[in-house]
C-alpha cells in the first residue's frame, strides 16, 4: 500500500510531470475566464455594434466590428443614433428615468435610514413584528403589488405622473433598503452612541452626529441599489406610465420594439444600449460599494 | 378652581414624566414613522383594500363606477372554470422554470465566483465585467437575447444551436414550443446570476487561506478541497440565496415578457406573466387579483421561512 507521501504525489502530478497547481489550474482558470467573458459580453457587444450599422449590414455581418465594416455612404443617411434622437423622444425618456430613479432612491434611503436604525439599535414594543411587516414587502412579488398600486394611483389621479411612479417604486425599494441598512447598523460597535451620550448628546443627536457620518458608504451603496432597482423596473413603470410620454426607458423600449420592427432594429439596439450602459458604467465604478452593500447587509452573513 | 387646574398640571407633569421614562420606546416609533406612513399608504392599504377586496369584485375600467361584487366567481374562474387549464399549465411551467433557472444560476454563479477568486491580471476589472448582466435592465436583456434567438442571419444563438439541434426556422427559438422555454431561461440566467455571484464571491473571500494550505499538506486534491472546505463554508449562504432567488423568480414578468410575450400561445406564461396578462392586457383586474391571492397563499410560507431565518438571531 502507498504511504501518505505517495498519495500526495499522485494528486499533485501525473506521469507527464504536469501538476494541478502549475499546469492544469492556470489553463482551466483562463479558459473559464474567457468563456464567462464571451458569454457575459456578447449581448452587450452585439447591441453596441449593431446600433452603429444599417439593417443591411446587420443582416450580412451581425458580428462585424462597426468601424471596420463601416460603409460611410450607406451609413451617413441612416445613422441609428441620430434617427433615434429625431424620431423618438429618447432624451425625454432618459431624463424621466433619471428623475424617477433619483426621487425613488432619495425617498427610500431617507425613510430607510431611520427605520433601519430603530430596528437595529432601539427597543420598543412589537419591534420584531414591525420589522417583519416592513421587509416582507421586499420578498413579495412585485406583480402582486402591481394591481393594488395601479388601482390606488388611479383613485388618486397619479397615473402618468412622476410622483405616482416614485411612490410605486418606493413600495419595493424601501423594504430592501431597510433590510440592507439594518444589517449595516447592527455591525457598528455598540458603545458609539453611549460615548456620545456621555459627552452630552441626546439619542437623536448621537444618531445625527455620530452614526450618520459613519454610515456614509452604506448610505451611498443603498442609494445606488435603489436607483438601479428603479432604473431597471419595467412592470411598475409600465402600469403607472400608460401614456408613452410619461414613462421610463424600460417600457419605452418595448414600445419601440412595437413601433419599428425587423428591418429597423438597429433603432432598438441603440435604445437598448443606452438603457444598459448607464447602469453598467455605474456598477463598474461603484462595484466595491455595491458588493459590500449586497453581501454585508444582505442577510447572507453566514 | 385652582385645585382643578393644579390637578391638571399634576397630571400633565406625570404624563410628561411617563413619556420621558419611555422616551426610548417612543423614539423608536418616531424613527419608524416615515416608513410606516409610506408602507401603509403604498403597500398595506392597497394590498388589503384594492388587492384583497378587488378579487371578489368585477373590475370596471371607469374609476367613477362602482365595481360590482361577484363573490367567489373570480376564484371559481381560475380553480374550476374556464381559466383552470391555463392556471394548471402555468403552475406546471412555473415549477419547471424554477427547477431549471435556480440550479443553473447557482452553478454558473459558483463557478464564476471561484474563477474570480483566483489571482488574475486586472482582476477588479474582470470582476466588474461579470456584473454586466446584473447591471442591465431585464427588459434590455430580454430584448437582446430575444433578437439573437430569432431565425435570421443576425440570430446568433439560433444559428449556433441550430448546428446541434433541429429548430424550426419559422419563428426560431422564441416561437417554437420546447425552445421558447429555454430561450427565456438563457436570458434569465444571463441577467440574474450576478446576485448569487456577488454573494458567493464575498463568501469565498472570507474563507481563511490557511485552511487550503493545511489541506494541501495533508494531501487533499482540488476536488476534495472544494468538497470539504469551500462547500461547507458556503452552505448557509447557498441556502439563503437559493430561497431568495426562488421567491424572486416566480413573480418576475420582464424577461419572459420581453423574450416571448408569454408565447407561443401560453407556453411561457408563468404565473407572474399570467397575472400581468390578465390584469393589463385583458383588463380583468378582478380575476387577476384573485389569481394573485392564490399565488400569495402559495408564496407566503416561503417568505415566512425566510423571515424566520432573518430574525432568529434576535
Amino acid at each position: 500500500m502507498s504511504t501518505d507521501t505517495d498519495r500526495r504525489f499522485e494528486f499533485e502530478t501525473d506521469q507527464s510531470g504536469w501538476s494541478w497547481e502549475t499546469h492544469y489550474k492556470p489553463v482551466l482558470k483562463y479558459i473559464s475566464l474567457a468563456v464567462l467573458m464571451v458569454w457575459m459580453l456578447l449581448p452587450v457587444y452585439y447591441t453596441f455594434a449593431n446600433s452603429l450599422k444599417t439593417p443591411e449590414m446587420i443582416f450580412t455581418q451581425p458580428l462585424g466590428i462597426p468601424f471596420v465594416t463601416f460603409d460611410p455612404v450607406a451609413f451617413s443617411g441612416r445613422n441609428a443614433w441620430r434617427t433615434m434622437w429625431d424620431a423618438f423622444p429618447f432624451v425625454e425618456y432618459t431624463l424621466a428615468t433619471f428623475i424617477v430613479s433619483v426621487g425613488t432612491a432619495g425617498l427610500a434611503t431617507v425613510a430607510a435610514v431611520f427605520a433601519a436604525y430603530s430596528f437595529a439599535r432601539l427597543d420598543y414594543p412589537f419591534k420584531n413584528s414591525l420589522f417583519v411587516l416592513s421587509v416582507a414587502g421586499f420578498m413579495f412579488p412585485i406583480v402582486l403589488l402591481a394591481i393594488p398600486i395601479f388601482v390606488l394611483m388611479q383613485q388618486l389621479g397619479l397615473l402618468n405622473t412622476y410622483v405616482g411612479m416614485i411612490l410605486a417604486f418606493t413600495a419595493f425599494t424601501l423594504p430592501y433598503n431597510i433590510w440592507l441598512l439594518r444589517g449595516f447598523f447592527e455591525e457598528l460597535p455598540d458603545n458609539l452612541e453611549e460615548s456620545a451620550r456621555v459627552d452630552g448628546c441626546t439619542q437623536i443627536g448621537a444618531f445625527f452626529r455620530v452614526i450618520l457620518p459613519l454610515s456614509r458608504p452604506a448610505l451611498a451603496s443603498v442609494f445606488l441599489l435603489a436607483f438601479l432597482l428603479a432604473w431597471h423596473n419595467y412592470l411598475m413603470a409600465f402600469i403607472i406610465g400608460q401614456d408613452p410620454l410619461h414613462t421610463t426607458l424600460a417600457p419605452a423600449l418595448l414600445e419601440l420594439k412595437g413601433t419599428f420592427f425587423v428591418r429597423n432594429f438597429h433603432y432598438i439596439m441603440a435604445g437598448t444600449f443606452l438603457s444598459m450602459i448607464v447602469p453598467i458604467t455605474m456598477y463598474m465604478y461603484l462595484q466595491k460599494y455595491l458588493v459590500e452593500g449586497l453581501s454585508s447587509g444582505g442577510g447572507v452573513k453566514g | 378652581m385652582s385645585t382643578v387646574s393644579e390637578d391638571i398640571a399634576q397630571r400633565d407633569r406625570s404624563f410628561r414624566d411617563r413619556v420621558l421614562e419611555e422616551y426610548g420606546g417612543l423614539q423608536g416609533i418616531l424613527f419608524l414613522l416615515p416608513t410606516l406612513v409610506l408602507l401603509t399608504g403604498i403597500v398595506f392599504y392597497p394590498m388589503v383594500v384594492n388587492g384583497f377586496l378587488l378579487s371578489f369584485k368585477q373590475f370596471t375600467l371607469n374609476p367613477d363606477a362602482v365595481d360590482p361584487w361577484v363573490g367567489l366567481e373570480n376564484y371559481e374562474y381560475w380553480l374550476f372554470g374556464q381559466g383552470q387549464s391555463l392556471f394548471l399549465f402555468s403552475l406546471k411551467m412555473t415549477l419547471l422554470y424554477e427547477l431549471v433557472v435556480v440550479p443553473f444560476d447557482l452553478v454558473v454563479a459558483l463557478g464564476a465566483a471561484l474563477v474570480m477568486n483566483e489571482s488574475l491580471p486586472a482582476r477588479p476589472f474582470w470582476r466588474g465585467l461579470m456584473l454586466a448582466g446584473y447591471a442591465s435592465p431585464a427588459i434590455a436583456a430580454g430584448l437582446v437575447w430575444g433578437t439573437m434567438e430569432q431565425a435570421a442571419t443576425y440570430g446568433l444563438v439560433y444559428n449556433t444551436l441550430n448546428i446541434f439541434f433541429d429548430i424550426p426556422a419559422s419563428g426560431g427559438i422564441t416561437s417554437n414550443t420546447p425552445w421558447a422555454f429555454w430561450g427565456v431561461v438563457i436570458a434569465k440566467v444571463w441577467r440574474d446570476f450576478g446576485f448569487m455571484y456577488v454573494v458567493f464571491l464575498a463568501g469565498v473571500q472570507s474563507i481563511p487561506k490557511e485552511l487550503y494550505e493545511i489541506a494541501k499538506v495533508d494531501g487533499a486534491g482540488p476536488v476534495q478541497r472544494f468538497r470539504y472546505i469551500t462547500l461547507p463554508h458556503l452552505r448557509t449562504v447557498i441556502v439563503t440565496v437559493v430561497m431568495i432567488r426562488t421567491v424572486f423568480t416566480v413573480g418576475k414578468v420582464a424577461i419572459p415578457w420581453a423574450v416571448t410575450k408569454g408565447g407561443p400561445v401560453n407556453y411561457t406564461t408563468f404565473l407572474g406573466v399570467a397575472i400581468f396578462k390578465s390584469a393589463f392586457l385583458n383588463w380583468s383586474m378582478g380575476q387577476a387579483a384573485a389569481l394573485g391571492m392564490v399565488f400569495a397563499v402559495g408564496i407566503i410560507p416561503l417568505i415566512l421561512i425566510w423571515v424566520r431565518t432573518e430574525t432568529e438571531d434576535y
